[in-house]
């Protein structure tokens, strides 16, 4: 009886040590997969209308953008940045944070136990003021920081151009200067199919949400905070980001639907006009009414493919528990380990990141994902998706604006000029101003009820400098430069800041930053330390007394008292003749 | 009972033997009352009105509703030939018998041997209508049961009413009688799977001398129109209806005679002194199943003092039997340490593993679903194929069975079930088993069990299909049980048990984290990631009943006129009623205004998270026992993710092993999101009735009285809320199922076989009761612990935990 056993042990510890080693086919290259995605869009409405350019379409920004900008730049550290984003919550709540030690992102050999990526999403959506419409981030605005490769990617929604943007804060150091490019979106797509976010189903064993992975943070880093944030989080924190990540994609879809399933502006009229009315009563909206029957009968004579609904969702996977038991440590023989460092430390090293061993095709984001849903023309889904850009205020707005008559509100659809209804992306804040405008919502056609259109915090790009792609270089100095000191104290928020105000060391060249240092003229006294300090001017010195630049400029100035005198004198002074 | 012993043999001696596999010949036959019923006339019919809901829907609403019909299965040609026939004897097909060529009783049958038999309908005759004393206590509450619904049709149209109360009626017979031949499963396949045979095969506990523990010992029901027998009843209990085991659920018919060997009757089971050994050796009576062996329990609104001697009016047909212990129901006359006893004990009180006789190797036991406003079901519309024709269209479909694998409509789903329980087994089932100690071939699989060779092959199978439809025109017909309307034992009121004062709240927190799940108001897809937006989804939703629509409201909320003028709709006599519950309601969308509290559309095992191996049932999927009773769309659903592939467990040191995934196809890996009507009164939770436990009086009754359940429901609550993952602070203790003594398992399903692999006490069930022994490399299903995931709404403030239970309360 004994020797049966035996033999069969012998085979099943070699067949599962060769399953150990063995994987079934991994995942391409991702530089490969990036090119199939950028030749697989099918042709349609959405893929003409919606850009997928790298750059956001001119005259657009994303909101992060305009959020920075409103900040004066991109505030360091992390934890002030989020903090930042807070204020913007009318509730005062931090927005929602997660630690991913062992994750699957493209810099995920730059994160540890001791080193976690920290994710965060923006949950509101604020009700705004008679003057301003509320700033509806919910689903619209994801980071991913890593420290170890100072960066931060942005996922972010652009209102205007109707579709995500995918940024890069790099060298996100206390000294570095906090580029804020847009990246490549074809790598991003690779895995963000959707040109979404994404996110992990349940349990999220790779998240603080797990006490396993909190613990292991927690001794790893002798804290229970890294960098400010809790090591552990309720199961609640990744499920709701999981949560989030879902609604952005309706938006993506929301848009397809939009410009594919309507074919038509009559489609896209009745569909917005349905759309408020969901909005407005959801639990009340009668699928079975005559102009939802229409609506059904338009979307059908669009004649467009199903639309997909991205698939957001990615496998589970628990690092840790892989590794437990016997059975982890027979993997662990076979498994190759990546250490902090490995692999990709920039969004553009594609071979370094190849190079890290693969994840089992299953949980590998770069695997191809079928679409979470198709949605026929049958299907209301559009009117739902268009709902969901609406927030509670919006709809309140609308029906103080038709004195509580909502087929006002309906009416005041009916008004809106054909061209608003022309093949371009859906823009809740557009649509909202049109229907707010003097020929928008009224109660009487003769007497418009709304007095004024309300403003919007982040549409207008006038005031922001262009946008910058991660592709291009960094500025080459000189050896010896006379604005080598600028940039290493001033590039961090006048260079690549998205506010054009502040946007003042900008330009491809050292000539052209240097015309523009000449060409800003208060850099002499916002450096001219010794005249200031301790005035009632002080607040106007530059580096700001709070900035790690600042700190980093008086150590140098140990070094080389005369370092301000040299910058101010790249800068002409009024009496230079 | 000289009448009725002539008119049996005159059924049986109609009958013509089959030639081997050819369909057998049904008899006519007709039967006298009197013969069935020998006093009859004695139970008036009461009308003391149900403190359950009971609704009166007809199929012919559904029909004009567009819900009807579901499926398009037509009927086979054996029944469309003899479909007057088999309406003419409805009561007389309720069940039915193998006859032998030798007259004799057999208990032993060649595993997939030839079929020697014919099939003689087992005579029951009709009750008598109910505007008369009924025979039976049990045709009495029939009565009042009908007599209870479509009272208001009755006013404008008596006729309508009257026809259908009687189908009504007609399928509650059913439910409590049909048993179609099952009783053959019982004594010739079980009896393959014990270490003795046949006489492992019997049932201790229907001795009348257990009558007064059997809730107690087993939570079986007992008949209350019964009595404890003596030996005038051979220990039987005494009971009306001759067919009565005394024990609802268990129908016993007269065995045949047993014979010796030159053919000489040696026990004649009409005529046969008592002989002491008569139950252990079935010789008086055989033993068949309807429905409501598992489906009959103790009413929560309305429990008995005694529960081992219940009236009619403290039982609910349809609220499935969470006290049964299901371990002790089938092999209790097998010996403790066989391997068919030991793996029932993996099913919890209340469940059982349906897919254990055709099994599919994966220890899955569930709980009997509560039968509750199945006509406010949703439906779906999935592409079937017909089993008769071939043709692949479109039908509508409800999601039947824990992963909705049943998807071919109900009459399908319906008369699977009593295969399922045993019908027509040797002829259309076990023939699609794998052979026991098979590894390669054909022979290792299971093959797809084929309704129209069924029809043709066992006549049971048309007696039950023509009586589908009845039984589905009585299910649609059981209603919710609520708290509010219940009664304890003591006399308390059921409002005392529930803190009215947190249910506005607790409204709300189901609104944000559970309906977009649990209530057939079915939420966009799009925003049921968004609690807020959810919330306005559900704005003025009434979640339960009608009557009790104020207590989810505060005051404020009530009286807000933006809530009235939205919600509420002023009634002829100047009543406030929810607009839900009326003809301005959406829709039409909740068929009846009732939300039915789950929306059965189908969730991944892994985002559940519950133990994953009855997601995994794969008895349905193409190529299987039950490939015709699945839709098409079942078939090709898309693959919700991978498993481990985890070397058999009981290897020693490998076992355990993973051996990369197994990725799930076909079909399987979903389960329904549930309704959670009446969650108040089934606890525990779960699929598996994992979460919490059943709590027992002093002298280890289930408690089964109203502070008994919300007892259980609070306790279960409490655990579900809890994190399941063990590193947690106050993480739900994990259970496991384990063998409680030493045995030694034979590593085939019909624990024959010569090799025995010793196992020790401590073992889980799972170990073993999950791997095909066909294909004992690897675990057909592995996920040990019983009572993890569904960890939503974990993370909640102990404030809306509270209001949430308390809400629930009221569901």
């Amino acid at each position: 009886m004994r020797r049966p056993w035996l033999v069969l042990l012998a085979a099943a510890v070699a067949a599962a040590g060769s399953s150990a080693c063995s994987r079934s086919e991994p995942a391409p290259a991702i530089a490969e997969v990036a090119r199939q995605s950028t030749q697989s869009e099918v042709a349609s409405r959405s893929s003409t209308v919606l850009s997928r350019s790298d750059l956001p379409p001119e005259g657009t920004r994303s909101l992060f953008d305009h959020l920075m900008a409103q900040a004066d730049g991109v505030p360091w550290p992390f934890e002030k940045l989020v903090e930042g984003l807070a204020l913007h919550d009318p509730s005062g709540q931090m927005p929602l944070t997660l630690l991913i030690p062992d994750g699957r992102s493209l810099l995920k050999g730059q994160a540890d136990y001791a080193h976690p990526r920290i994710l965060m999403a923006a949950d509101f959506q604020a009700p705004g003021s008679p003057a301003m419409l509320g700033l509806a981030p919910r689903g619209q605005l994801f980071l991913g920081y890593t420290e170890q490769a100072n960066e931060i990617e942005v996922i972010s929604y652009n209102e205007a151009a109707g579709r995500f943007e995918f940024q890069l804060v790099q060298d996100y150091r206390p000294n570095g200067a906090r580029r804020l490019v847009y990246a490549q979106r074809a790598i991003c797509e690779s895995c963000h199919q959707g040109a979404s976010p994404i996110f992990s189903v349940r349990p999220w064993n790779e998240t603080n949400g797990q006490p396993e992975t909190a613990a292991k943070m927690a001794a790893a880093l002798q804290s229970d905070h890294y960098l400010g944030f809790p090591v552990a989080v309720p199961l609640s924190a990744p499920e709701r980001f999981d949560e989030l990540t879902d609604v952005g994609t309706y938006l993506v879809a929301a848009q397809k639907l939009w410009l594919d399933q309507c074919g038509s502006t009559d489609c896209r009229r009745l569909l917005l006009k349905l759309a408020l009315r969901y909005a407005r009563a959801p639990g009340d909206f009668d699928a079975q009414a005559a102009d939802v029957l229409a609506l059904r009968q338009l979307q059908a004579s669009a004649a467009a493919e199903p639309i997909a609904v991205p698939q957001s969702d990615l496998p589970n996977r628990d690092p840790i528990g892989e590794a437990k038991g016997i059975k982890g440590w027979w993997r662990g023989l076979f498994k190759p380990k990546i250490k902090l460092g490995d692999g990709a430390k920039t969004n553009a090293d594609l071979e370094a990141f190849d190079r890290l061993p693969k994840l089992p095709p299953a949980q590998d984001p770069l695997t191809r994902r079928a679409p979470k849903r198709l949605i026929a023309a049958e299907d209301l889904d559009a009117i739902y998706a268009l709902a969901g850009f609406f927030t509670a205020d919006d709809v309140q707005r609308l029906q103080q604006a038709a004195s509580n008559h909502w087929p006002a509100v309906e009416q005041g659809v009916d008004r809106l000029p054909e061209s608003f209804f022309a093949e371009r992306a859906f823009s809740r804040v557009r649509t909202l101003q049109a229907l707010l405008g003097s020929e928008g919502v009224t109660t009487d056609k003769h007497k418009p009820m709304a007095s004024s259109v309300p403003d919007y915090c982040c549409l207008d790009v006038s005031e922001m400098s262009p946008p910058v792609a991660s592709g291009e270089p960094p500025v080459q100095l000189a050896a010896a430069s006379p604005i080598a000191p600028f940039a290493e104290y001033c590039f961090a928020c006048h260079r690549g800041n998205p506010s054009k105000r502040l946007n003042f060391m900008s330009g491809a060249t050292e000539a052209e930053v240097t015309e523009h240092i000449k060409a800003k003229v208060e850099i002499r006294d916002a450096l001219d330390w010794a005249r200031y300090r301790d005035t009632d001017q002080a607040a106007k010195l530059m580096p700001p007394a709070d900035a790690p630049q600042h700190a980093a400029l008086e150590a140098a100035m140990q070094q080389n008292p005369k370092l301000l005198e040299q910058m101010r004198a790249v800068v002409p002074g009024l009496f230079d003749f | 009972m000289r009448h009725a012993l002539l008119a049996g043999f005159a059924a049986v001696s109609l009958v013509s033997f089959a030639a081997l596999n050819t369909p057998a010949v049904t008899p006519d036959y007709s039967a006298d009352t009197k013969d069935y019923w020998p006093e009859p006339g004695q139970y008036p019919v009461p009308n003391t009105p149900y403190r359950h809901t009971l609704r009166s829907v007809s199929l012919e609403q559904l029909d004009e509703k567009e819900l009807l019909p579901l499926g398009i299965y037509q009927g086979t040609p054996e029944l469309n030939a003899r479909r007057d026939w088999y309406e003419k004897n409805f009561y007389a097909t309720l069940a039915a018998k193998k006859v032998w060529p030798d007259g004799a009783q057999h208990w032993f049958q060649e595993w997939q041997g030839k079929r020697p038999w014919g099939f003689a309908p087992i005579p029951q005759a009709a009750p008598p209508p109910c505007d008369q004393p009924q025979p039976t206590g049990y045709d009495a509450e029939s009565c009042r049961y009908v007599n209870a619904l479509f009272v208001d049709l009755a006013k404008t149209d008596p006729a309508a009413a009257q026809a259908a109360r009687e189908r009504v009626r007609r399928g509650r017979d059913v439910w409590f009688k049909g048993t179609f031949g099952n009783q053959d499963e019982i004594y010739l396949h079980f009896s393959r799977t014990t270490p003795n045979g046949i006489s492992d095969i019997w049932y201790p506990w229907l001795d009348t001398r257990e009558r007064s523990q059997r809730f107690t010992k087993y939570g079986l029901i007992n008949d209350p129109d019964c009595t404890e027998g003596d030996a005038s009843t051979f220990f039987w209990d005494k009971c009306p209806d001759p067919h009565s085991s005394g024990v609802l659920g268990y129908r016993k018919y007269y065995a045949d005679p047993i014979k010796d060997e030159s053919g000489n009757v040696v026990f004649d089971p009409k005529t046969a002194a008592y002989d002491p050994d008569e139950l252990r050796k079935n010789k008086r009576f055989v033993i068949g199943h309807p429905c409501v062996q598992c489906h009959v329990g103790i009413d929560p609104t309305h429990p008995p003092a005694n529960p081992n001697e219940p009236d009619w009016e403290n039982l609910s047909a349809t609220i499935g039997n969470q006290h049964i212990n299901q371990p002790t129901m089938f092999f209790q006359g097998a010996p403790h340490d066989s391997l068919a006893r030991i793996a029932l004990q993996a099913g919890r009180p209340g469940t059982i593993d349906t897919s254990l006789v055709a099994n599919d190797f994966q220890n899955n036991p569930g709980t009997q679903n509560n039968i509750m406003d199945f006509q406010n079901r949703r439906v779906f519309k999935n592409r079937m194929k017909d089993p008769v024709t071939g043709e692949i269209r479109e039908g509508l479909t409800q999601h039947v069975l824990k992963g909705g694998e049943d998807s071919v409509g109900d009459h399908l789903a319906l008369i699977r079930v009593y295969v399922n329980i045993g019908m027509c087994t040797e002829e259309c089932w076990t023939p699609n088993f794998p052979t026991p100690g098979s590894f390669f071939g054909e022979k290792s699989r299971q093959k797809p069990f084929r309704i129209a060779q069924c029809a043709k092959d066992c006549e049971p199978w048309n007696y039950a299909d023509a009586k589908m439809d009845d039984l589905a025109a009585f299910l649609v017909t059981g209603g919710p049980t609520y708290l509010m309307a219940a009664q304890d034992v003591d006399g308390t009121a059921g409002s005392a048990f529930v803190d009215l004062a947190q249910v506005p709240q607790g409204r709300k927190v189901f609104a944000r984290e559970c309906a977009a799940c649990h209530s057939t108001k079915v939420a966009p897809e799009n925003v049921r990631a968004d609690r807020a937006a959810l919330e306005r989804f559900y704005a003025g939703h009434i979640f339960g009943k009608e009557d009790y629509w104020q207590y989810e409201f505060s005051e404020a909320e009530r009286n807000d006129p933006a809530f009235i003028a939205q919600h509420l709709v002023k009634q002829a006599d100047g009543r406030l009623r929810p607009k839900q519950f009326t003809s301005q309601g959406v829709n039409g969308g909740e068929v009846f205004g009732q939300d039915w509290l789950g929306n059965d559309e189908l969730t991944p095992f892994n985002i559940i998270g519950t133990n994953h191996c009855r997601a995994m049932h794969d008895n349905h999927s193409t190529g299987h026992i039950f490939e015709e009773f699945s839709s098409e769309d079942y078939k090709e659903r898309a693959s919700p993710g991978s498993v481990p592939r985890i070397l058999n467990r009981m290897f020693p040191l490998v076992g355990g092993l993973q051996w990369g995934e197994k990725k799930i196809e076909g079909g399987p890996g979903y389960l329904r999101n549930i309704s959670l009507l009446s969650v108040w009164a089934t606890a525990p939770f779960l699929h598996n009735n994992a979460i919490g436990e059943m709590p027992s009086l002093p002298d280890g009754t289930p408690d089964g009285t109203v502070a008994g359940r919300i007892k259980a429901f609070e306790q279960a609550f409490d655990e579900l809320m809890r994190s399941d993952n063990p590193s947690d602070a106050n993480a739900r203790p994990q259970k496991v199922t384990v063998t409680d003594i030493d045995f030694k398992l034979a590593p085939r399903e019909d624990g024959q076989g010569f090799i025995k692999l010793p196992v020790s006490k401590g073992t889980p069930i799972a170990n073993f009761a999950s791997s095909d022994p066909h294909h004992p490399l690897f675990m057909k299903c592995d996920d040990p612990v019983e009572n993890k995931g569904h960890q939503f709404g974990v993370s909640l403030s102990p404030e809306d935990k509270l209001a949430l239970r308390e809400f629930l309360k009221l569901m």
